[in-house]
């Protein structure tokens, strides 16, 4: 159905607008993600919307050559659509802010653009919310990563969600050791990707991996599970970093255990995907019903060195819009557009300050501009779901119909009852 | 978490095995599906839901988490490029995609062509082959009776399925090269897969003791 006297209502593939509850879901997941990030002393990075195109694909992800939204300014410059945070940052990092006291703690809630086929829980733009934490090496930091992930998920009132850590440095480590080219390494990773074991096995075997390195690599799909996929991990290790990474991960799952949120954890080593710049720990997030991730991240120590000073770092990018399809799977995310209060012209002249102070106490309060009479306004209250209508009122008070009656109260009175 | 495992299973030429894999897995009733004008199948007793739907929409529905897994050829698979698991190949439904064509055009070096023209129901594989190849092929997409096409002048080559080799034959067709070797693959929602694990496991156990039985 389109209004008959339309104008082009056509939008291109991949965007939509947003509004009433749709928008007010969103906002809403961003302010309690906004103060919780702050609550961890992280501050706002607002990196711009389009870069050059070749200085964005610098640290950017091979796979995403392809997905970017490419655009020529007016001198020829191809420009680019930021395709995700993390690359921004560390160019803001690298080549910016190498001199400052480390860590330094940065959040994002902000549109990325990709130009892929509309999937399930995303259009070609869509909206992240994320940390990155920049400077420390250590388990530490990548545990904090983690329980602030967790953390951002349980405030929204998620439940039953997992998450799944692994490890690129075990993958890389076993590889580093392997006579391997760049395309047979992509192969492995395509072989694990799909969690195909036999044609893992049959490139293993035509490759003349020896037999250490290919039990290792044979059994990374199946290397998920509890505690125990660590130590087989740890049995399964043929060198000293690929023992490294797994200490690293038996250490942050210690730490996150220590603080209750094991029951949110699995182990998973047997993934080789994620974006290229990972070299650590990685987490990817999942919730019952969904048949996507919600949120990713990992370590990338070298990503920022690509663009100055080489500092390690670890964040992490929830995918807005995914969250909000779990949390409708669990019927959750109750938004409420309705003003609390509904006031006619004149009365809300008399009630100002009342009305002020209400307001400043967070109520919504809308005055009618519409030159209403009482019938009209009770009409619209009942249409917009308002419990509070004030029909007339005068210097010393209101009058008040709710539910059906009508008196006059004081604008003291008012005041009082509302603010309950 | 109580609910059951659903299953996307091909319409066509896989649906006879696959529904004879899962019988002898304990789902004693499932031909009943055959006959049937629901949708959806359930096995309770299994923890196995079944729906039946065309094969290039099986790894879509699991892509997306509608089925949890799907069974589907290894040929519609790579065609579709879907970001499924692909853990095991379940050994019936063997198959090769070839290119074919007049047997004159066997011994012909086709970079010295002008025009290529290619017809397929493959045609995103089709385009990969010729491109690595670096040959310039116009890809025609069909989605049938793929060898008429260079009779009746539509076509130079063909990209197809051949299982026992027969229908090229009739056809004077003879094969050029081989793209992939194909089989009926079992593929795994990747969320699924991770939530259902202990289940999913269990499940791939059990298929692949009654595929290992028949061998």
């Amino acid at each position: 159905m389109t209004y008959e006297g339309h104008f082009k209502a056509a939008l291109p593939c991949g965007v939509r607008d947003l509004f009433l509850e749709s928008a007010a879901k969103l906002s809403k997941l961003m302010a309690i993600w906004r103060q919780l990030f702050e609550s961890w002393a992280y501050t706002e990075i607002i990196p711009p919307t389009y870069e050059h195109y070749d200085v964005l694909m610098v640290g950017s992800d091979a796979d995403f050559e392809r997905r970017i939204f490419r655009v020529l300014d007016r001198e020829g410059n191809i420009l680019a659509l930021r395709p995700d945070v993390t690359t921004q940052v560390a160019r803001v990092v690298g080549t910016k802010l190498y001199d400052l006291p480390l860590p330094l703690r940065f959040y994002y809630l902000t549109n990325v653009f990709r130009f892929e086929e509309p999937q399930a829980g995303r259009q070609r733009e869509f909206y992240q919310a994320g940390l990155e934490l920049i400077g420390a090496p250590g388990s530490e930091a990548d545990a904090e990563m983690v329980a602030v992930l967790i953390e951002a998920l349980q405030q929204v009132g998620l439940r039953g969600f997992q998450i799944n850590l692994g490890q690129m440095g075990f993958f890389r480590a076993i590889v580093a050791e392997l006579d391997l080219s760049t395309a047979q390494v992509e192969e492995l990773k395509r072989a694990i990707d799909r969690k195909d074991e036999a044609g893992l096995g049959k490139s293993l075997r035509e490759w003349k991996v020896d037999d250490g390195h290919a039990a290792a690599l044979r059994e990374l799909p199946r290397l998920c599970g509890g505690e125990e996929a660590l130590e087989r991990a740890a049995s399964l290790a043929p060198n000293a970093g690929a023992l490294q990474a797994i200490d690293n991960l038996s250490q942050v799952y210690d730490m996150l255990s220590a603080q209750g949120l094991a029951e949110h954890l699995v182990i998973d080593l047997g993934e080789a995907r994620g974006m290229d710049y990972y070299t650590g720990i990685t987490v990817e997030g999942f919730s019952p019903g969904l048949g996507f991730s919600i949120c990713n991240g990992g370590r990338y120590d070298e990503l920022i060195g690509l663009y100055g000073r080489p500092l390690p770092a670890v964040g992490f990018g929830l995918g807005v819009e995914r969250v909000l399809l779990a949390l409708e799977e669990q019927s959750q995310q109750e938004v409420h557009l309705a003003p609390h209060l509904l006031v006619a012209a004149e009365a809300a002249s008399m009630g100002r300050v009342t009305l002020q102070r209400l307001r400043r106490r967070g109520l919504k309060v809308e005055v009618d501009v519409m030159a209403r009479d009482e019938a009209g306004l009770l009409e619209h209250g009942r249409v917009r779901g308002v419990a509070w209508v004030i029909v007339d009122g005068d210097e010393e008070g209101a009058l008040v119909a709710k539910t059906g009656s009508q008196r006059w109260i004081s604008w003291d009175k008012l005041e009082e009852m509302l603010a309950r | 978490m109580t609910k059951n495992l659903r299953i996307a299973l091909p319409k066509g030429r896989l649906l006879q095995p696959c529904l004879e894999l899962f019988q002898d897995l304990g789902c004693a009733g499932l031909m009943g599906i055959l006959s049937s004008r629901c949708l959806l199948w359930e096995e309770t007793e299994q923890g196995l839901s079944f729906m039946v739907i065309r094969p290039a929409d099986v790894s879509v529905y699991v892509e997306h988490g509608a089925a949890d897994l799907g069974i589907v050829g290894r040929d519609v698979l790579r065609e579709g490029q879907r970001d499924v698991y692909e853990p095991m190949g379940l050994g019936f439904g063997r198959c090769r995609l070839v290119v074919a064509g007049p047997p004159e055009i066997r011994h012909e070096n086709l970079h010295l062509r002008h025009r290529l023209r290619v017809a397929t129901k493959y045609p995103r594989l089709a385009r990969q082959y010729f491109l690595k190849q670096g040959i310039s092929a116009e890809v025609v997409s069909l989605s049938g009776s793929v060898e008429l096409a260079p009779q009746v002048g539509l076509a130079d080559l063909v990209v197809d399925l051949v299982q026992t080799g027969l229908t090229m034959r009739e056809n004077d067709l003879v094969e050029v090269d081989e793209i992939i070797s194909s089989e009926a693959c079992l593929i795994v929602n990747r969320a699924s897969h991770k939530l259902r694990l202990k289940e999913i496991n269990h499940l791939m156990k059990r298929i692949a003791n009654v595929i290992g039985d028949r061998e």
